[in-house]
C-alpha cells in the first residue's frame, strides 16, 4: 500500500511542489498549511508514515507542531523531517530534541526529497 | 505556463503585499515581536519559494532582506524608518520581478544590476563583520587511539577473514559504533533501519549498550541497543547517512591489523550468541573456509533465540504478564518461521497462540516448540535470507504483530484525551477551504446566470401565448408552474454566484497605508491612518470600481485637507493628524467614509468660486445653504485644487469621483465643517450584476426604475391632487411631497391616464435625499435584469441608464431617476 506523507507548509507553493515530486513517486499526500492544520488531520484519521514539515508557519509553527504530534495517541514513532533553510541549523537540533527524525533543507530537489525519505522510512 | 509557477507568482504577490503592510505597520510598533517575527517568516517562506525556481536575483535579494530582518528579530540592529524603506524598495523590486516573469517567463539580464544594488543597499544596514554560525558538530573525526580501538576481536572468525580480503583488495573500510539515544524511537528513528540500511555494509552486529533489565522492568519504549557495522563506504557518504545522529555514531578507518587472526583474539562463541547478526554478507557471497563456521555460528544463534523462547514461556514470576509474554513469543515464532519460508509452520504457531490466548495457558506454544522447533532450526540456518527480526527492544518494521504493543498501547494508555481514532473522518473536511479560482470563471458563471435570469422570463410570455393565441389553458398553468420553479432555481443560484464574487473591502484598504505614508512624507505631514471594518464584503465589480475614487478622495485628504504639524500646532490641534477609512454594510448597501481631521471646507469660498465659473446663478449664490455649497465641489469645472488649497497640482476633481461612484449606482456625499474636518461618504449597491427595476407604463411605453430609487406606489385620486405654486403635489402620509409627470420630464406630450375611479399613478421615487412623486399611466411587474450600458450613439442620452433585454425579446429603457430629476 501507498505510504502516506504529511506535507505541512503554509507556502501553497511548496506545498505543490512537493506535493507533485512525491505523488509522482508514488506517495498518498496529506496537506495542511500550518501546525494546527496538521494537528486536527492527525485527530481527524489521518495516518501519515511520514510527516514533512515547515518551521516556521503562522497559528502553529513546526517545532511546537513536532512536540504537540508526539503527544498524540498513535503518533509517537513515524519520522518526522523538518524544512529547513541554510542558515538554520539550531532550529534543525531543536527540532531533533523535540521529536523531529531529521530535516531537509530548502530548496530540496526531487531526487534528494526520495533518497532521504527512502533512508529513515522503511518500505518506501 | 506551468502551474507551479502560476502559483507562485500568486503567492508571492499575496506575501509581497502582507509584507508591505506589516512594514507599515512596524513604524507604529517597533518592538512588536509578534510582527516581526511575522514579517521575518514571509521574508523568509517568500525567498525559499523563489529558490524552487532558478531566479537568482529575486532569492538573492530575499535573501537580504531575510537576513536583515533576522537580526531586527535577533535585535542586533534597530527597526528604523530608513530600514522600512529599503525593505519596502526591495518588496516593490520583488513585485517588478513577479511581474517580469509574469509577461516573460524570466528576468530580464537587466535586472541583474539593481537586484545587486538592492542587495548591496541593505547589506548596507547590516554591521560591517557579520560572523557565520559555527558549523553544526561535526561527526567526532578524531583518530582511534589504543582505548578505542575497535573491538573487532569479537567479530567471528570467518567474517574477518572475509573483511580482510576487502582490505587486501584495496578497499579502504570503516568500523561503525552507532549506540541510539535511548528515546531515540520518539524522535520517529529506527535504529535498526538505519544500521541496515547503511551504505556498503559488509558486517553488521547489535548487543545490548547495558545490562538487559529483567523482562518485568523492560521498557520497550527504551532502545538499549548499540550497532557495530564494517562498510566498505566512504566517510562521505556515512556522514551523509549518519547526518541526523552524528553524535550518535562513531566512524574509525579500519586498520587491516586488526583483523588479523590470531590464537589470542580468537572468537568467543558466547560473545556470538549474544550479538544479533543483523548483515553477514561475507558468508553468503564467498563460501570459503569460513563457511563451516558460519554455518555454526548462525545454528548457535538460532538455537539460542529459541531458547530464549521457551525461557520466556516458562518464567512464571507474575500470571499477570502470561498474555504479553504468549503473544511476544508468538509473534517472534511467527517472524521466524516467515523468515524460513515455512508457511505451514507459521500456521501452526498462529493457530497455537491463539488457542494460548483464548485458554491463558502457554501449554501449547511449548509443546510446539518442543516437538517442531528442530524442522524450524533445520530449515533456518541452511536459509540464505539474513534474519529479519531481532528479539531484544528495537521497533519491528513492517512486521504485523508488533503493533498492537506499540500502537494501541500508549493510545490505552492515554484514554484521558478523548481523541477518537477513526471515527471523526467526516472531520478532516472541516474547517477552512479555500480554493483560488480564476476570475475569469466566475465572470463567466456570472454572465451564464444572467442569461439564465433573462431567458426565464420569457416562459411566462409563453405560457400567456399559450392561454391567449393558442387557447390552451392547461399548458399554460403548467408553463406557469415550471416557470416558478425554475424561478426560484435561478434565484438561488444568482445569489450563491454573487456570494462568490463577494470580496472584503480590504482588498482596496491594504494600498492605503503604503500610500498614505508616501504622500504624508512627500508633503512633510503626519498622518494617522486609521481603517475600519476592512472585512466588510462587496461585489468584487464594486469593489474594483471603488478604489479610484478611494485613492482620489485620500489624495485630496492628504493634499488639501490634513495641514502640516506646524499650522496644526498653532490651531491647537495634535500635530498628527488622523485619516480614517471605515466601511460598513448598511441594508442592501455598502457605505465607505473617509474622515480627515483637517480644515475642512470653506463655504463660502466654494460658491464664490462656483460663481465666478459660472457654474451658479447669482440667485442660487444667495440662496444655497451651506451644505448645497460644500456640495458644489461635485460639479463638473470646479478645480478642487484651487479652491481649496493653495499646495498646487495633485487636486483631482471631485466631479470625476462622481461620476465614477454613480456609474455604478453609488452616491456620493459630503460633509464638511469648517477648521474641523471633512467626512466623505460614498454608500454603494452590494452588487451591481442583476438590478432589480420596476417597469412603469407612460403613454403606451414601458420603462424600468431602478428598485434602488423606489419608494413606494400608491394611487392618488384626481381630487386630492394640490397646486402649489406652479407645481403639482399632494398630501401623502402626513406630508406633502412634490409630482411630476414622466411625460413631461421626457418630453411626451401626453398627459398622464387615470383609471377607471379617477386616480392617478403614483410611483414615489427617491433622488438625492428627496422624495418625488412621479406621475404614471399604470404600475407593471418589477423582475430582475442585467442591465447593459448604453453605447455609441446613445450614451449621450443621460436620461437613461441602461437597457436591458426583456423576456419577450423586446428593449426596456432604465431611466436615471437622478438625472431626469
Amino acid at each position: 500500500m501507498a505510504k502516506t506523507i504529511l506535507v505541512v507548509d503554509d507556502s501553497v507553493t511548496m506545498v505543490m511542489s512537493l506535493k507533485s515530486s512525491l505523488s509522482l513517486a508514488g506517495f498518498q499526500v496529506e496537506t495542511a498549511n500550518n501546525g494546527q492544520q496538521a494537528i486536527d488531520k492527525l485527530k481527524a484519521g489521518v495516518k501519515p508514515d511520514l510527516i514533512l514539515t515547515d518551521i516556521n508557519m503562522p497559528v502553529m509553527g513546526g517545532l511546537e507542531m513536532i512536540g504537540k504530534v508526539r503527544a498524540l495517541p498513535g503518533c509517537r514513532f513515524f519520522p518526522i523531517l523538518t524544512l529547513t533553510t541554510e542558515s538554520e541549523t539550531a532550529k534543525r537540533d531543536e527540532g531533533r530534541n523535540l521529536g523531529a527524525t531529521g530535516w531537509l533543507v530548502k530548496p530540496v530537489s526531487g531526487s534528494d526529497l526520495l533518497k532521504v525519505i527512502k533512508q529513515i522510512l522503511p518500505g518506501a | 505556463m506551468n502551474p507551479l509557477l502560476v502559483q507562485f507568482l500568486s503567492e508571492s504577490r499575496d506575501f509581497s503585499q502582507d509584507i508591505g503592510q506589516k512594514l507599515l505597520q512596524m513604524e507604529d510598533a517597533p518592538s512588536d515581536q509578534g510582527l516581526i517575527n511575522e514579517l521575518f517568516r514571509l521574508v523568509h517562506t517568500l525567498k525559499g519559494n523563489s529558490g524552487l525556481f532558478t531566479f537568482p536575483e529575486m532569492t538573492r535579494v530575499l535573501h537580504a532582506g531575510e537576513d536583515l530582518l533576522g537580526m531586527v528579530r535577533d535585535g542586533r540592529i534597530a527597526y528604523s524608518r530608513e530600514l522600512a524603506d529599503r525593505l519596502l524598495n526591495a518588496i516593490d523590486f520583488v513585485m517588478e520581478l513577479c511581474a517580469d516573469i509574469e509577461s516573460t517567463e524570466r528576468i530580464d539580464a537587466s535586472r541583474a544590476k539593481d537586484a545587486a544594488r538592492m542587495t548591496e543597499s541593505l547589506r548596507g544596514l547590516m554591521p560591517a563583520v557579520e560572523c557565520e554560525a559555527p558549523a553544526s558538530a561535526r561527526i567526532n573525526a578524531a583518530a582511534a587511539t589504543a582505548e578505542e580501538m575497535p573491538t573487532l576481536a569479537e567479530l567471528p572468525g570467518a567474517t574477518r577473514e572475509e573483511l580482510l580480503r576487502h582490505c587486501r583488495a584495496g578497499e579502504a573500510l570503516n568500523w561503525i559504533s552507532y549506540a541510539p539515544v535511548h528515546d531515540c524511537f520518539f524522535q520517529g528513528d529506527d535504529p535498526f533501519f538505519c544500521a541496515r540500511q547503511t551504505p556498503g555494509l559488509l558486517w553488521g552486529g547489535a548487543r545490548p549498550s547495558e545490562a538487559l533489565p529483567s523482562l518485568a522492568e523492560l521498557d520497550t519504549y527504551r532502545c538499549v541497543l548499540e550497532f557495530h557495522l564494517v562498510t566498505s563506504a566512504s566517510r562521505e557518504e556515512l556522514d551523509e547517512h549518519f547526518r541526523y545522529v552524528t553524535e550518535q555514531v562513531r566512524i574509525v578507518a579500519v586498520n587491516p591489523q586488526w583483523l588479523e587472526l590470531t590464537e589470542s583474539n580468537h572468537a568467543d562463541p558466547h560473545c556470538i550468541a549474544g550479538r544479533s547478526v543483523i548483515a553477514n554478507a561475507p558468508a553468503q557471497t564467498a563460501p570459503s573456509s569460513g563457511a563451516g563456521e558460519a554455518w555454526r555460528e548462525r545454528t548457535a544463534a538460532i538455537n539460542a533465540i529459541f531458547a530464549a523462547q521457551q525461557q520466556i514461556l516458562m518464567l512464571d514470576d507474575h500470571p499477570d504478564w502470561r498474555a504479553g509474554r504468549i503473544r511476544a513469543v508468538g509473534a517472534v515464532l511467527v517472524n521466524l518461521a516467515r523468515s524460513a519460508g515455512d508457511q505451514v509452520a507459521a500456521s501452526e504457531i498462529q493457530a497455537a497462540l491463539t488457542e494460548c490466548l483464548s485458554t491463558g495457558r502457554n501449554s501449547l506454544l511449548l509443546l510446539w516448540l518442543e516437538t517442531s522447533k528442530a524442522h524450524l532450526i533445520a530449515s533456518l540456518s541452511g536459509a540464505s535470507a539474513p534474519l529479519s527480526t531481532n528479539p531484544a527492544a528495537t521497533r519491528s518494521n513492517g512486521s504485523e504483530e508488533a503493533p498492537p504493543a506499540s500502537e494501541v498501547g500508549p493510545a490505552q494508555s492515554t484514554p484521558g484525551d478523548g481523541i477518537k481514532f477513526g471515527r471523526r473522518a467526516e472531520d478532516s473536511s472541516a474547517g477552512p477551504r479555500n480554493l483560488k479560482v480564476d476570475q475569469a470563471k466566475i465572470d463567466r458563471l456570472m454572465n451564464l446566470i444572467g442569461e439564465l435570469v433573462v431567458s426565464k422570463n420569457a416562459l411566462p410570455y409563453l405560457a400567456q401565448r399559450a392561454e391567449t393565441q393558442f387557447g390552451v389553458r392547461e399548458l399554460s398553468r403548467e408553463i406557469k408552474g415550471e416557470y416558478s420553479v425554475i424561478n426560484r432555481i435561478a434565484d438561488e443560484m444568482q445569489d450563491a454566484i454573487m456570494q462568490v464574487r463577494m470580496m472584503t473591502v480590504s482588498s482596496i484598504f491594504q494600498r492605503f497605508p503604503r500610500l498614505v505614508r508616501d504622500i504624508s512624507r512627500k508633503l512633510g505631514k503626519e498622518v494617522q491612518l486609521v481603517l475600519e471594518d476592512e472585512q466588510t464584503e462587496a461585489d468584487k465589480n464594486i469593489i474594483e470600481s471603488l478604489a479610484d475614487p478611494l485613492i482620489h478622495i485620500v489624495r485630496n485628504s492628504l493634499d488639501h485637507g490634513l495641514e502640516t504639524p506646524e499650522i496644526r500646532r498653532a490651531r491647537g490641534k495634535p500635530e498628527t493628524g488622523t485619516l480614517t477609512i471605515r466601511a460598513a454594510q448598511q441594508a442592501d448597501r455598502v457605505v465607505i467614509e473617509i474622515i480627515d481631521d483637517g480644515k475642512g471646507i470653506d463655504p463660502a469660498v466654494i460658491k464664490q468660486k462656483a460663481y465666478e465659473k459660472g457654474l451658479i446663478d447669482e440667485s442660487t449664490l444667495e440662496r444655497i445653504d451651506d451644505r448645497e455649497a460644500i456640495n458644489l465641489i461635485f460639479a463638473a469645472g470646479l478645480s478642487t485644487a484651487a479652491v481649496i488649497s493653495d499646495l498646487s497640482g495633485r487636486g483631482v476633481g471631485m466631479d470625476v469621483v462622481r461620476s465614477a461612484v454613480e456609474k455604478i449606482n453609488g452616491t456620493v456625499v459630503i460633509h464638511s465643517e469648517l477648521g474641523m474636518g471633512t467626512t466623505i461618504r460614498i454608500s454603494l449597491p452590494l452588487s451591481m450584476a442583476v438590478t432589480q427595476v420596476m417597469i412603469v407604463e407612460s403613454d403606451g411605453q414601458l420603462f424600468g426604475i431602478p428598485m434602488d430609487n423606489v419608494v413606494e406606489t400608491v394611487r392618488v385620486p384626481k381630487r386630492e391632487l394640490r397646486k402649489i405654486k406652479q407645481s403639482l403635489a399632494a398630501v401623502l402620509r402626513g406630508r406633502i411631497v412634490p409630482l411630476k409627470s414622466l411625460n413631461t420630464m421626457l418630453g411626451i406630450s401626453a398627459t398622464p391616464l387615470a383609471n377607471s375611479d379617477d386616480e392617478l399613478a403614483v410611483l414615489l421615487v427617491q433622488a438625492g435625499g428627496e422624495i418625488l412623486g412621479l406621475l404614471v399611466d399604470g404600475f407593471r411587474e418589477t423582475i430582475g435584469l442585467i442591465q447593459k450600458p448604453l453605447s455609441g450613439f446613445l450614451s449621450g442620452l443621460s436620461a437613461y441608464s441602461g437597457s436591458a433585454l426583456m423576456g419577450d425579446g423586446s428593449v426596456l429603457m432604465i431611466l436615471n431617476i437622478r438625472e431626469i430629476v
